[in-house]
């Protein structure tokens, strides 16, 4: 998939654990290790939210966009 | 805060009663796997080298005696069919399993293809069972919604496709067909089920 999750990155920065941050989202750290390991196929933005809000980031330090990744869907050209 | 949530490991009474039919239907058809098995290897046998045994099988002396009867008088049919015309029925399908297998005492040639026609509709039909019987025993393990029992499902409704097909039996296709629509839909939920597990 060319979107890559930085969730790795993010963590580090702030010193904190995948539990620690499980704790503070309120979600599975089976969820949150399939978020950090790049197998999840979707994001929901109330997910989204609340990571932003507990690591006091913004979406675009946790997500980011390779070009060179072919796309994931066949229909959509690549731009 | 989160807390972590514990399994419970107390299985529900809709689980234990999920398990108890796995094992009662795995017992009965275990049971009739081996008698079916040994019914169809005494059949095929009795085919191909004594077709009379099955003639005689059919065509027991009382109802040879009673067929002679009607035989000789007539209004004893009307008779019996107006008392008793589910024996009528039975004693009508005797006589005709007697005569399928009389046309085998007469024609030998012919039993070989017999052989291989029930040969092939009994193995479908031990498979079948068979299938069944992967199906109660994943029951009585726990395990109801899962990929092995879609697919247990969709071999069931091709063994009963075939069967039906061969036996050209309306009904028999129909509950096939079902069955195998069955399996594949549980398929896809599955299949939409992993893709939703994935979906954060």
């Amino acid at each position: 998939m060319a979107l890559i999750i930085r969730l790795d990155v993010a963590l580090a920065r702030r010193k904190m654990t995948l539990t620690e941050l499980s704790d503070k989202v309120g979600i599975t750290l089976a969820n949150l290790s399939v978020l950090k390991t790049g197998k999840a196929k979707a994001i929901r933005f109330s997910t989204l939210e609340a990571i932003c809000r507990a690591l006091d980031c913004q979406p675009g330090e946790l997500l980011e966009f390779d070009a060179s990744t072919p796309p994931l869907l066949a229909d959509h050209p690549e731009a | 805060m989160s807390t972590p949530e514990t399994p419970s490991t107390t299985p529900s009474l809709i689980d234990r009663r999920i398990r108890l039919a796995g094992k009662i239907g795995r017992v009965l058809c275990t049971t009739l796997l081996l008698g079916g098995t040994l019914l169809l290897l005494w059949f095929l046998g009795a085919v191909a080298t004594q077709p009379e045994a099955i003639v005689k099988l059919n065509l027991t002396p009382d109802r040879q005696e009673q067929i002679a009867g009607f035989k000789r008088e007539p209004a004893k049919l009307a008779e019996f069919l107006q008392r008793q015309p589910e024996e009528l029925m039975t004693l009508a399908y005797h006589q005709a399993e007697a005569n399928k297998y009389q046309a085998l005492v007469d024609l030998p040639s012919k039993r070989g293809g017999t052989v291989a026609v029930a040969g092939l509709l009994g193995v479908l039909v031990l498979g079948f069972v068979w299938l069944l019987r992967q199906l109660f025993a994943a029951f009585a393990d726990g395990q109801v919604i899962t990929a092995d029992n879609a697919r247990t499902l969709r071999r069931l409704g091709i063994t009963l496709l075939i069967v039906g097909g061969l036996g050209l039996n309306v009904g028999v296709i129909i509950t096939g067909l079902l069955l195998l629509i069955l399996g594949w839909n549980l398929q896809q939920a599955l299949a939409l089920q992993a893709e939703q597990a994935l979906v954060i």
